[in-house]
C-alpha cells in the first residue's frame, strides 16, 4: 500500500476514534461510577478503573422500590403515544400532501408554529385544561400532552416522506377501480412503512425521555415513568450517585437493544423520505 | 395533482388540529392574556396593566441580557450539533468493520433521559473528582482544577459542550439518511472528470442534502432554543447569570418566583422571536419544495 | 377579556370531548389527587397530603402508621404521597396554581411568604385560636418562618441548621491539633485551616453554586457579626452593612484554604470533598451525619458550633418545613386536625425526616439519632430564618450574586453587595 492511501484511511480512524470518544467519555464516567462502593465514589485524582468493583449499585437499583414498574409505565406511555400519534399524524399527512381544501396552508403553518412553544411557559394553562378534563394522574391525559407536543413534528416529517411518493402511483390504481382508500392503504401506506418507522422512533425516544409533563400531571407513585422514578436516587442536598448511575446504564441497555434490531429499518427508512425539504 | 375535497381534508386534518388548539394554542392565549397583567405578589392581587409591562420588561435590562446569553446558546449548540452530525454521517456512511454497532453506539446520548444526562455531565465537569480535568491531566497538560462550571465565560462553553453531545445523534441520523440517496453514479462521472474528495463533497454531496440539512437545522434551531434541561441542572443559570437563557429565566420567574405575567411576557417575546426566524427558514423551504414539483 | 378566554376554553374542551380524546379518562378523575369535594353524606373525607420522600424506610413507615392511626380517630382516609425535593417543588406549584393539589402542603420555610402572599395557602390564626398549638413549644426560627405579614400561615412540621462544623479528627491530629478541640472563632478557623492545608488536602471548602445553601451560611454569618438583614419594616436590606460586609469577606477568605472552584460547586460537593477526606472541615446541616454514616462508616470526626466572629456569637440559619393548608381544600377543618396531629410532641418523635421542630422532641430525637446533640440542639436554639418577604427567592438571587462575584474576584465584598442592596431595596419598594 502507497502512503497516498494510507494517510486518509489513518485520518479517516482518527476521525473515528475521536467521535466515539467524544460520544462515550460521559458514559465512562457513569460506568465507572456505578461500579464503586459508596465509600470509594470520589477520590482525587479521580480512578477510573475501581480497584474493587461492586455490582451492589446495580442490584440496588433493581431492588429499589417500583423499578420495573416505572419501566414498564414508560413503556406503556411511550408505546401509546406513538401509536395514536403515528396514526393521527398519517391522516393529517395524507390530507395536507393529496388534498386541497380552504385554509390548508395556514393550518399547515400553524402546525408547524406549534412547536414553537416554551414547555415551561405554558404548562400551568396547560394543567388547568388537563384537570378540567377530568384527566390529571391518568395515562389518557398524559399521552395527550405527549401527543401534542410530538403531533407537529410528526405530522412534518411524514409529509415529506408522502411527498415523496409518487401521486400517480395511486392515481392508476384508482383507473383500475380502486377507491381512494383503497389506494391510500394499498399503495401509499406500504412506501410510507420506513418513514412511519423513523417517525415512530422519533416520537418513541421524546416520550421516553419526558420529565417535566410526566411529573407535573402524574402524582400516584405506581404510575410515574421512568424519567421520575430515577430521580427518586436524587434528594434535596444528597445524590445516590452510584445508584442512579447504575440505573441509568440499566435502561439504556434495552432501548439500545431496540435501536440495534431495528436500526436497518431506520436508518433506510429515512433515507426515503429525508432528502425533499 | 391534488384532490379537490373540502370535507375530507378538514376530517383528516382535524384531528390534529383540534389537539393543538385545545393543548397548545389554548394556553398560548392563556399566557397573553397573564402577559398583560402585573403578577408581582409584593404588589397584591394581580391588576391588569396592558402593553406597559412589556415596555418595563424590557427597560429592566434582564429580557435584552437573556436574549444574548439565548442567541448565543442556540447558535452554537445549532451549529455544532449539525457539524458535529454532518462529520459523523459522513464517516459512517463509508463501509469499515462493525459499523452497525458503531451506528448505534453515537446514539446513546440521544436516548438518555435528560436529567440524566445532565447530572453525567456535573460529574464529568467536577473541578476535583471529574474525569475531564483527569483527562486533561493524563494527556500530560498537567494537574488543574479548572472550574468548569464556574468560572463565567467558561461556563458557556461548557454547557453548550454538553449540548452538543445530547442532541447530535438526531442530526446524524438524519443526515446519514440523506447521504444514502446520494446517486452514487454522480460521484463516479466526478471521479472521471479528477474532482477530489472536497470537490465532490461541495459540487455533489451537500447540494444532494441541502434539503435535508435546513430542515435538520430548522429543527434542532428550534429545539435548541427552548432546550431547558441542561442548563437548569449544570449551572442553574449561573455563574452571576452568564448562562440564563430565555427557558431558564422564564423557568425561574414562574416556579421560582410566582411572577406568571413576567414570565409569560417573556416567552411571548421568545416565542415571537423564534418564530419570526423560522418564518425566514420556512419559505426557503417551501420554495425548494415547489421546485421539487411536488 | 377574562370572560372570552373561559369560554373559548370550555366550548373548546367540549368539543375535545365530543371529539372523544378524553372520553376514556373520565372514570379516573376521582383519584386524580386533588381537593374535589366529596358529598360530606356521612361518607368518610379524604385528606390528601404530599410530603417529602424518606431515603429512611423506618420513618415512611412511621408516617404510615400515624396516618392510620389518624384515620381511626377522625374517621377519615388519608392519601400521603412522597416526592423528592426538587419534584416537590415544581410539582406543587402547577396543581396549586391550577386550583387543586393536596389538602395539607409540606413548604421549605423560604416558600411559605410566596404562598401566602399568592393566597393559596390560608391564614391559620382562627384555627390557632381555637387549638392546643403553642408558638412557644417550636423552635423560634421556625414558627418566625411559618408566619407573613404577622398572621400566621404554617405550623413548623421539622427543622434544620445551616450548619454545623464537621471536622476530619484523625487529620487535625496529623496536623498537630486538639481533635477535641474544634475551632470558635473565625480566625481560628482560618487559622486551623491554614495549618490543615497540605499535601494536597485542604483546611475545609466553600462553595457558591447555584443553590439556597450558601446564603443560608453568609445570612447566619451576618447576623452572627451582629448584623440584621432586613429593618423592621421589610423595606429596607442591611447586608452591605459592616455585619454583612465582615460575613462575605470571611466566606471568601476561606478560598485560601478550599480548592479551587467554589463557583462550581454547592453543598453536596463540599461534603463530597470532605466525605472522600480531601477537606479537614466543613459546614453542613445535621443531617449531614446520614451522609457521613453512608459515604465514611469509618470517619473518625467531630461536630462544633458554626465559628464565630470575634466577639459575636455561633449562629446558624434555619432550614425546615412547615405544614399549611391549601386555600382549595374542601376540608379545611380536617386538614387542620391533621396538621395539629403531625405536629404534636408524640407524633413529632417518630414522623419527622430532619429534627422535629417540638422542641421537646427536638431534644429527645437527637439524643436518640444524633452524635454531639448538645451542640446541634443549641444551634438549633439561636438559629435565624431568612427574609419572610414574597420576593425572597428574587432577593436571595441578588445576593447570590454578589457572592459569586466576590468568589470569581470580580467585585471585592463591599462593593458586591452594595450593588446588589440597592437592587434589593429597588424591589422592595417597587
Amino acid at each position: 500500500m502507497t502512503m497516498k492511501r494510507i494517510g486518509p484511511r489513518v485520518l479517516f480512524a482518527a476521525g473515528l476514534a475521536l467521535l466515539l470518544f467524544f460520544t462515550l467519555f460521559p458514559f465512562l464516567q457513569m460506568l465507572s461510577t456505578s461500579l464503586k462502593p459508596a465509600d470509594q465514589l470520589f477520590a482525587v485524582p479521580p480512578v477510573w478503573i475501581p480497584e474493587h468493583f461492586t455490582l451492589s449499585n446495580f442490584t440496588a437499583a433493581l431492588h429499589h422500590q417500583q423499578f420495573a414498574r416505572y419501566f414498564m409505565n414508560s413503556l406503556f406511555v411511550s408505546v401509546v403515544t406513538c401509536v395514536l400519534v403515528i396514526v393521527v399524524s398519517v391522516l393529517a399527512a395524507y390530507g395536507f400532501t393529496r388534498l386541497e381544501f380552504p385554509g390548508r396552508k395556514f393550518l399547515l403553518n400553524v402546525i408547524l408554529v406549534s412547536q414553537m412553544f416554551c414547555i415551561s411557559a405554558i404548562v400551568i394553562p396547560l394543567y388547568k385544561i388537563v384537570s378540567a378534563l377530568g384527566l390529571l394522574n391518568s395515562y389518557p391525559g398524559l399521552v395527550l400532552a405527549y401527543m401534542a407536543f410530538t403531533v407537529p413534528v410528526a405530522i412534518w416529517l411524514l409529509r415529506s416522506f408522502m411527498l415523496n411518493i409518487p401521486i400517480d402511483m395511486e392515481e392508476s390504481a384508482m383507473m383500475e377501480g380502486a377507491s381512494k382508500l383503497q389506494a391510500f392503504v394499498r399503495v401509499v401506506l406500504p412506501l410510507l412503512r420506513p418513514g412511519i418507522g423513523a417517525t415512530a422512533a422519533y416520537v418513541f425516544l421524546m416520550t421516553w425521555q419526558e420529565f417535566l409533563f410526566s411529573l407535573v400531571f402524574m402524582t400516584d407513585p405506581a404510575k410515574r415513568t421512568l424519567p421520575i422514578g430515577i430521580m427518586d436516587f436524587k434528594g434535596q442536598y444528597e445524590t445516590n450517585w452510584g445508584t442512579m448511575m447504575a440505573a441509568s446504564i440499566l435502561i439504556s441497555i434495552p432501548v439500545f437493544l431496540l435501536f440495534l434490531v431495528i436500526q436497518r429499518q431506520l436508518i433506510s427508512g429515512l433515507t426515503e423520505g429525508a432528502t425533499k425539504g | 395533482m391534488k384532490t379537490r375535497s373540502t370535507w375530507l381534508g378538514y376530517l383528516l386534518v382535524g384531528p390534529s388540529v383540534l389537539l393543538l388548539a385545545v393543548l397548545l394554542f389554548i394556553p398560548l392565549l392563556y399566557s397573553l392574556q397573564i402577559s398583560l397583567q402585573d403578577t408581582d405578589l409584593s404588589h397584591g392581587a394581580p391588576k391588569w396593566i396592558g402593553l406597559s409591562g412589556y415596555v418595563d420588561s424590557w427597560k429592566s435590562g434582564e429580557l435584552w441580557k437573556v436574549g444574548k446569553h439565548s442567541i448565543v446558546w442556540t447558535v452554537c449548540v445549532a451549529f455544532f450539533q449539525v457539524v458535529v452530525g454532518l462529520a459523523a454521517a459522513l464517516m459512517l456512511n463509508r463501509k469499515f468493520p462493525l459499523r452497525w454497532l458503531v451506528r448505534v453506539l453515537v446514539l446513546l446520548p440521544w436516548v438518555l433521559p435528560g436529567v440524566i444526562a445532565a447530572l453525567t455531565w456535573r460529574l464529568v465537569y467536577d473541578s476535583q473528582f471529574g474525569f475531564l480535568n483527569s483527562l486533561i491531566a493524563k494527556l500530560g497538560f498537567g494537574q488543574h482544577a479548572t472550574d468548569w462550571l464556574g468560572t463565567p465565560g467558561l461556563a458557556m462553553f461548557s454547557v453548550v459542550l454538553a449540548a452538543i453531545w445530547k442532541g447530535y445523534p438526531f442530526a446524524m441520523l438524519m443526515l446519514l439518511a440523506a447521504l444514502q440517496s446520494v446517486p452514487q453514479d454522480q460521484y463516479e462521472a466526478a471521479r472521471i472528470d479528477g474532482a477530489d474528495g472536497w470537490r465532490q463533497f461541495v459540487h455533489i454531496t451537500l447540494p444532494s442534502i441541502s434539503g435535508v440539512l435546513k430542515t435538520v437545522v430548522l429543527l434542532v434551531s428550534i429545539w435548541t432554543f427552548n432546550y431547558f434541561e441542561m442548563i437548569y441542572v449544570l449551572t442553574g443559570g449561573g455563574p452571576i447569570r452568564s448562562t440564563h437563557i430565555a427557558p431558564t429565566y422564564i423557568y425561574e420567574l414562574s416556579f421560582g418566583h410566582f411572577n406568571f405575567g413576567e414570565a409569560s411576557r417573556v416567552s411571548v417575546v421568545s416565542f415571537l422571536f423564534i418564530f419570526l426566524i423560522s418564518l425566514v427558514l420556512i419559505r426557503q423551504m417551501h420554495k425548494n419544495e415547489r421546485n421539487g414539483g411536488a | 377579556m377574562r370572560k372570552i378566554g373561559q369560554a373559548a376554553l370550555v366550548s373548546c374542551m367540549t368539543a375535545a370531548l365530543l371529539a372523544g380524546c378524553g372520553s376514556s379518562g373520565g372514570k379516573d378523575a376521582a383519584d386524580s389527587g386533588s381537593a374535589s369535594p366529596s358529598g360530606g353524606t356521612g361518607k368518610k373525607q379524604t385528606l390528601v397530603v404530599w410530603t417529602l420522600q424518606q431515603a429512611d424506610t423506618n420513618i415512611q413507615e412511621a408516617q404510615e402508621n400515624a396516618a392510620k392511626s389518624f384515620e381511626d380517630q377522625y374517621n377519615a382516609e388519608v392519601q400521603i404521597t412522597a416526592f423528592p425535593y426538587d419534584q416537590l417543588k415544581s410539582k406543587l406549584l402547577p396543581a396549586v396554581a391550577g386550583g387543586e393539589g393536596p389538602d395539607v402542603l409540606l413548604l421549605d420555610q423560604v416558600w411559605i411568604a410566596q404562598y401566602a402572599a399568592a393566597k393559596y395557602i390560608v391564614p391559620l390564626d382562627d384555627y390557632l385560636a381555637k387549638s392546643e398549638v403553642k408558638a412557644d413549644d417550636y423552635f423560634d426560627g421556625a414558627w418566625g418562618a411559618g408566619s407573613y405579614q404577622d398572621k400566621a400561615y404554617a405550623v413548623p412540621f421539622d427543622v434544620g441548621v445551616w450548619g454545623v462544623l464537621y471536622y476530619n479528627k484523625d487529620m487535625f491530629k496529623a496536623a498537630g491539633l486538639d481533635p477535641e478541640k474544634p475551632p470558635v472563632t473565625w480566625d481560628e478557623f482560618l487559622a486551623y485551616g491554614e495549618k490543615l492545608t497540605k499535601n494536597g488536602k485542604y483546611g475545609a471548602s466553600n462553595w457558591a453554586g447555584s443553590s439556597e445553601s450558601v446564603q443560608c451560611l453568609i445570612d447566619a454569618f451576618t447576623v452572627a457579626a451582629g448584623g440584621k438583614l432586613l429593618d423592621d419594616s421589610g423595606k429596607k436590606i442591611l447586608i452591605n452593612e459592616e455585619p454583612g460586609v465582615r460575613a462575605l469577606q470571611f466566606w471568601s477568605d476561606m478560598s485560601k484554604i478550599s480548592p479551587p472552584g467554589s463557583v462550581g460547586k454547592n453543598e453536596e460537593d463540599a461534603m463530597t470533598l470532605f466525605t472522600s477526606g480531601q477537606t479537614a472541615m466543613t459546614m453542613y446541616g445535621e443531617w449531614g451525619q446520614d451522609t457521613i454514616k453512608t459515604r465514611a462508616p469509618n470517619m473518625n470526626y467531630g461536630v462544633g458550633n458554626l465559628p464565630k466572629p470575634e466577639g459575636g456569637q455561633s449562629i446558624g440559619t434555619f432550614g425546615g418545613f412547615n405544614l399549611a393548608i391549601n386555600a382549595n381544600s374542601s376540608h379545611k377543618e380536617l386538614a387542620w386536625d391533621f396538621i395539629q396531629y403531625s405536629t404534636n410532641y408524640e407524633n413529632q418523635k417518630k414522623i419527622t425526616m430532619l429534627t422535629p421542630a417540638n422542641k421537646k422532641a427536638a431534644k429527645e430525637y437527637l439524643d436518640e439519632k444524633r452524635q454531639y446533640p448538645d451542640v446541634i440542639y443549641q444551634q438549633l436554639t439561636t438559629a435565624t430564618y431568612r427574609p419572610n418577604v414574597a420576593n425572597y427567592p428574587a432577593i436571595a438571587d441578588l445576593q447570590l450574586q454578589a457572592t459569586q462575584k466576590v468568589m470569581t474576584g470580580d467585585k471585592s465584598p463591599k462593593d458586591a453587595l452594595q450593588e446588589a442592596a440597592d437592587k434589593i431595596n429597588e424591589l422592595l419598594n417597587k
